[in-house]
């Protein structure tokens, strides 16, 4: 059965998957009608976004650090047996040299979206060394950019209490050689101008140094956006001014 | 903030540690089924949790003692002076603001039913048990509430 006759019904049934109140055999038939019906999937998203922000007025709760440990093992374990044919995203250098991601949720979700990319770039990785997090960051800003024709992704994050921003591209730098790339944080208030944070070298990764620490420079930022701006040493107070390689969500993982 | 949910929804530390790993391992395994233009990442990860919950609130319930956490702290004592309605703190969360005055305009009966449902993970029979009212009614209190919800949802 469809409900794309009857979208008052689809959109009841969503509703209540959403909220849980829809259970047992009538949750996994629901689940199952989504994979082929668009209109159905995409009302259940969006009463999963319009309930989402119920959860906002839950204290927070930092799990224990057993929990990012087990998870730890849990992704290197898959990350392992899945690695059938090697790849950068799969070797365990990756993971060791990027721990974050297999220890936060939100960090562990951009890696995973690096992962399924389909083919690891053919020139071998720059050396720039990225130091390995000994421990679990704590709380992080992380971010994931990315541009419509998903030539380039790029991932980073700060701890809170931190001015050193780590990141990582997938895809190739546009443009390279052509000015350089700045990283802006885009604040929720509209009319507010985009803040330059940091100049990025056309690397595979590499860590910048914010002004100040993360807090400071991201708070109230939910976006983040990279852009080619003219010369080595743009002029960075009015805005960009170059083309915008890639925009993307700026997430807190507390 | 996840954590939370789930602590909430199961009220048993150990069962939200193991729905916490379990999900960040299903994020792992289908993150390319996740698509930004259907929903926001975090609001991708909670439906996780929140449904992961829901398959363990249908396991039979075992009660074990809570251990406290390794800082000493019970998390649910968080919760426990949290009670009874995290609805008050909803009012003063800016980006919660739409929904906060949306519920508001709900009938009460139909705003505790919904609320119940969201945070605790409440089946109908359920609600009916803890409001004292039988299931049909239940039923149309969250039918309408969610009705007039996403009506109010939309116009905003």
């Amino acid at each position: 059965m469809r409900y794309g006759n009857n979208p008052e019904l689809g959109d009841a049934l969503a509703a209540q998957y959403a909220l849980g109140t829809l259970r047992g055999r009538a949750r996994r038939r629901l689940a199952r009608l989504a994979r082929d019906d668009a209109a159905l999937a995409r009302a259940i998203r969006e009463w999963e976004q319009r309930l989402a922000p119920l959860t906002l007025a839950l204290p927070e709760i930092r799990p224990p650090d057993r929990v990012w440990r087990a998870i730890e093992r849990r992704v290197a374990m898959s990350a392992r047996s899945s690695a059938s044919k090697p790849s950068l995203w799969g070797s365990l250098a990756f993971w060791r040299g990027w721990g974050l991601v297999t220890t936060g949720l939100a960090a562990g979700l951009i890696g995973a979206i690096l992962l399924q990319l389909p083919e690891p770039p053919a020139r071998a990785p720059a050396t720039v060394s990225v130091p390995a997090p000994s421990r679990w960051p704590g709380p992080s800003y992380v971010a994931l950019l990315g541009d419509a024709e998903r030539k380039i992704r790029i991932m980073a994050y700060v701890a809170r209490d931190s001015r050193e921003l780590r990141f990582r591209i997938e895809g190739e730098w546009p443009l390279e050689g052509q000015g350089t790339y700045v990283m802006w944080a885009l604040s929720d208030h509209p009319g507010a101008p985009p803040r330059a944070i940091a100049a990025l070298p056309a690397t595979r990764e590499g860590t910048v140094q914010l002004a100040a620490v993360a807090d400071d420079v991201l708070e109230g930022f939910p976006r983040m956006a990279v852009s080619l701006e003219p010369g080595a040493r743009p002029a960075i107070q009015d805005g960009p001014k170059g083309p915008v390689l890639a925009t993307g969500e700026c997430m807190k993982t507390w | 903030m996840l954590f939370a949910v789930a602590i909430r929804m199961l009220r048993r530390r150990d069962q939200a540690e193991e729905v916490l790993q379990d999900c960040y391992l299903s994020i792992w395994n289908n993150a390319g089924a996740y698509s930004h233009a259907l929903s926001a990442p975090m609001t991708w990860m909670t439906a996780i949790v929140r449904n992961r919950c829901l398959d363990v609130l249908r396991r039979p319930l075992v009660e074990v003692t809570l251990e406290p956490d390794e800082d000493g702290e019970d998390p649910l004592d968080k919760f426990e002076a949290d009670e009874p309605n995290p609805l008050e703190r909803l009012c003063a969360i800016a980006d919660a603001e739409a929904i906060a005055r949306c519920l508001a305009r709900l009938r009460p009966e139909q705003r505790q039913a919904i609320v119940l449902a969201f945070y605790e993970g409440l089946s109908r029979w359920e609600l009916a048990a803890r409001l004292g009212r039988p299931v049909g009614t239940v039923k149309t209190w969250i039918r309408r509430g969610l009705e007039q919800l996403g009506a109010c949802l939309e116009g905003t």
